[in-house]
């Protein structure tokens, strides 16, 4: 049974987005949910080549992302964790979050790249904070591996934007996807988000899903008919082998 | 005598304020340390009086008589009525500042104050009111007259008290004077036996003085809110050279630990010049903190670490440590919190404010803001961008957008929403956003949501935000 916008129960949310995620990891690796990691996500067509603050990463996206691995984390410690947001670029408008949330975050514009790195490693190391979404824009190799250790010993999560570009680089993400607004008629933000690659996954599977915003909550549900696959919605961007 | 009783006696209204002797004691203590800046050492004297030990402070205030006329002008800046008297006892300036000779009595030798003295009455040797009334029933009207009687009855007559008083007065005993300080911050000091330039040692140090620092708030009773180290290196000419680092906590702490971790980096990181020669750590924010049970889940200083996150259980973690971890290296405007801010205006709605600020969150109407959740962007654009949109006819549906070089069909268009000015700060503010707007959530061809209005006044458009 698939949610329908009316169903904006949290936890069949993240089931979903989970599914989609989990949908070909190995059973050995499937026993505990929650697995801490970075993740790498970028806009499919950036509107404008000197586009300003936020238009550059899926901003939309890496906020629910990080917020459903803050409340991850939320469940299993039993407390209320912020969200840390580093780099203004995915900076939110506080006005397009649950109350709640706004108040749950904290923003941090460090000056140079590895200030960044230095002050998500710091954030992710600290148990009053869930997850940390940030803007990767430019980091390397070495500084997503610090990330990534950091974030596996620590049990938080590190959402990050990069150009689309970037994809193609070494990281040490397990997870890089790509998110593309999609048409929608129902009167919600939609999206394409495809996976293009997780370490551990045993086959190749459906590895595009179309979600939409339900709900303030910064919630998105699966669209049914395309989770169903009673609908191909073929990207509508080159898609790249990557990984 | 009640205060109807007192109201029965007076014409017209009476005024009537509650007497609060503490606060009056508080405030004269405030006002002694207030004159610190005439001399060191002041004390209060009484309910109604202040005792400045003048002593080797004419060469930086000059004549006693200038300088009385200094302390009386500023006195009567901050509205208080001041008699000054001015001797080489504390006894006899205490007469002579009540004697009634004016508002600057001044006395230079001991010969003129016993001149002085003599013709006084023998309550201004601060002698008790029985006393007084006791040297009254021989006759003794005048501090001469009792000079005049032979020391060894006095004592056994009238009591110690007189005798003790009028040697007081007369500089025959010692009066000590229990002077007010002025407010000190906590701090260390660790000097070195000369110039320092191992890293090593110079963390060591201040390692050291980080516990000091924090012993020193335990034994005050006191939080360390900014912590400042001072660094006194020699430079390139081998002049001695002070730097300053300051670092500002989000909320007052006396941890050692999570103190060193602020400053750690800082000393890390610190030119040491040609070699360090003293280290000073001083909290020039400390206040006062009192000691907790161990037994209410609280740290062995007292510290309390409630998390400031809404529907935080107890228990719940601090975000404090980070944010003064985040704004000691990045300063202090580059970590934040969001500031929510009842308008409709939406770029005035949100705003934010540096984290270590402790500032209790604006009350924010809840209902409201949760009703325009989703129809507010994930993104506002500061400042709006502008664009160019075709309509079917002047005020009908949206037909295409142009927008960053980049033209788009509009597939949906939901508005207007009306946004209008804050009408009370038109006429003071200029800004394109005073005037009323209309917004459209548009989809374009490419799936993109946007956040665009139209000025009423200008009749141009702007897109204002995007879910990216």
């Amino acid at each position: 049974m698939h949610p329908t916008p009316a169903q904006t129960d949290m936890t069949l949310v993240r089931d979903r987005i989970q599914d989609l995620l989990d949908r070909d990891r190995d059973q050995s690796t499937h026993a505990s949910r929650h697995r801490a990691a970075l993740s790498e996500w970028a806009l499919a067509e950036p509107v404008g080549a000197d586009a300003g603050t936020g238009s550059l990463l899926p901003v939309t996206w890496l906020i629910a992302e990080g917020l459903r691995q803050a409340e991850e984390v939320q469940v299993s410690a039993r407390m209320t964790c912020a969200l840390a947001c580093i780099g203004r670029a995915c900076w939110p408008y506080p006005r397009g979050l649950k109350l709640d949330v706004a108040q749950r975050l904290l923003l941090v514009d460090p000056p140079t790249p590895d200030d960044a790195v230095w002050a998500a490693e710091r954030c992710i190391r600290n148990e009053a904070i869930g997850a940390v979404v940030m803007d990767g824009r430019g980091l390397g190799m070495t500084a997503t591996r610090r990330l990534h250790l950091a974030a596996r010993a620590t049990g938080r999560s590190v959402v990050m934007g990069r150009k689309r570009e970037e994809l193609r680089r070494p990281s040490a993400a397990s997870v890089r996807g790509v998110v593309c607004p999609e048409v929608s008629e129902t009167g919600r933000p939609r999206w394409s988000v495809e996976v293009l690659h997780r370490k551990g996954l045993r086959s190749e599977g459906p590895r595009r899903r179309v979600v939409e915003r339900c709900g303030a909550a910064m919630a998105f549900v699966v669209d049914a008919a395309v989770a169903d696959g009673s609908v191909a919605t073929p990207p509508r961007y080159r898609s790249a082998a990557i990984g | 005598m009640t205060l109807s009783q007192a109201g029965a006696l007076v014409a017209g209204e009476l005024a009537v304020d509650e007497h609060e002797p503490g606060a009056d004691a508080a405030a004269l203590t405030a006002l002694a340390r207030w004159s610190t800046r005439w001399t060191p050492r002041v004390a209060t004297d009484g309910a109604d009086g202040l005792m400045l030990d003048m002593t080797g402070c004419d060469r930086l205030w000059g004549k006693p008589g200038r300088m009385a006329r200094r302390v009386l002008d500023a006195m009567d800046r901050l509205g208080v009525e001041t008699r000054i008297g001015i001797a080489p006892t504390r006894g006899g300036a205490w007469a002579l500042a009540r004697s009634g000779g004016g508002a600057v009595v001044i006395t230079d030798t001991m010969q003129s104050l016993v001149d002085r003295l003599d013709a006084l009455p023998p309550a201004l040797l601060r002698v008790e009111p029985a006393e007084v009334d006791g040297l009254a029933e021989v006759g003794v009207e005048r501090i001469g007259e009792l000079r005049a009687l032979p020391r060894e009855g006095l004592a056994d007559r009238f009591g110690a008290g007189v005798l003790r008083r009028l040697d007081q007065a007369l500089g025959l005993v010692d009066e000590p004077m229990e002077s007010v300080h002025g407010w000190t911050p906590p701090s260390v000091a660790r000097r070195f036996d000369g110039p320092v330039l191992n890293a090593e040692a110079i963390a060591l140090a201040s390692r050291e003085l980080v516990d000091g620092l924090c012993a020193e708030l335990v034994r005050r009773r006191r939080a360390a809110g900014r912590v400042r180290l001072s660094v006194e290196r020699l430079d390139e000419r081998l002049h001695t050279q002070i730097a300053h680092r300051e670092i500002e906590l989000s909320r007052p702490t006396r941890q050692a630990k999570h103190l060193w971790t602020l400053l750690s980096p800082i000393v890390e990181r610190m030119h040491l010049g040609r070699g360090v020669e003293a280290m000073t750590l001083t909290a020039t924010r400390a206040p006062r903190r009192e000691d907790r049970q161990l037994s209410t889940g609280l740290d062995s200083t007292g510290d309390v670490q409630p998390s400031e996150l809404p529907g935080a259980g107890a228990g719940a973690p601090a975000l404090p440590g980070v944010v003064d971890v985040l704004s000691a290296r990045l300063g202090r405007e580059a970590v934040r919190r969001v500031e929510l801010i009842d308008t409709h205006v939406p770029e005035a709605a949100a705003t934010t404010r540096p984290a270590c600020e402790a500032r209790e969150d604006r009350q924010v109407n809840k209902d409201r803001h949760e009703a325009l959740t989703t129809v507010r962007p994930t993104v506002l654009m500061d400042p709006p961008e502008p664009a160019e949109v075709v309509l079917m006819n002047p005020e009908g549906p949206l037909m295409s957008l142009r927008w960053r070089e980049r033209q788009a069909r509009v597939i949906t268009s939901v508005g207007p929403e009306r946004i209008a000015p804050r009408w009370w700060r038109v006429r003071a503010s200029t800004s394109i956003h005073d005037a009323a707007r209309d917004y459209y959530r548009l989809q374009d061809d490419a799936g993109r949501w946007l956040w665009v209005y139209r000025s009423l006044t200008t009749g141009r458009w702007h897109v204002h935000g995007l879910w990216p």
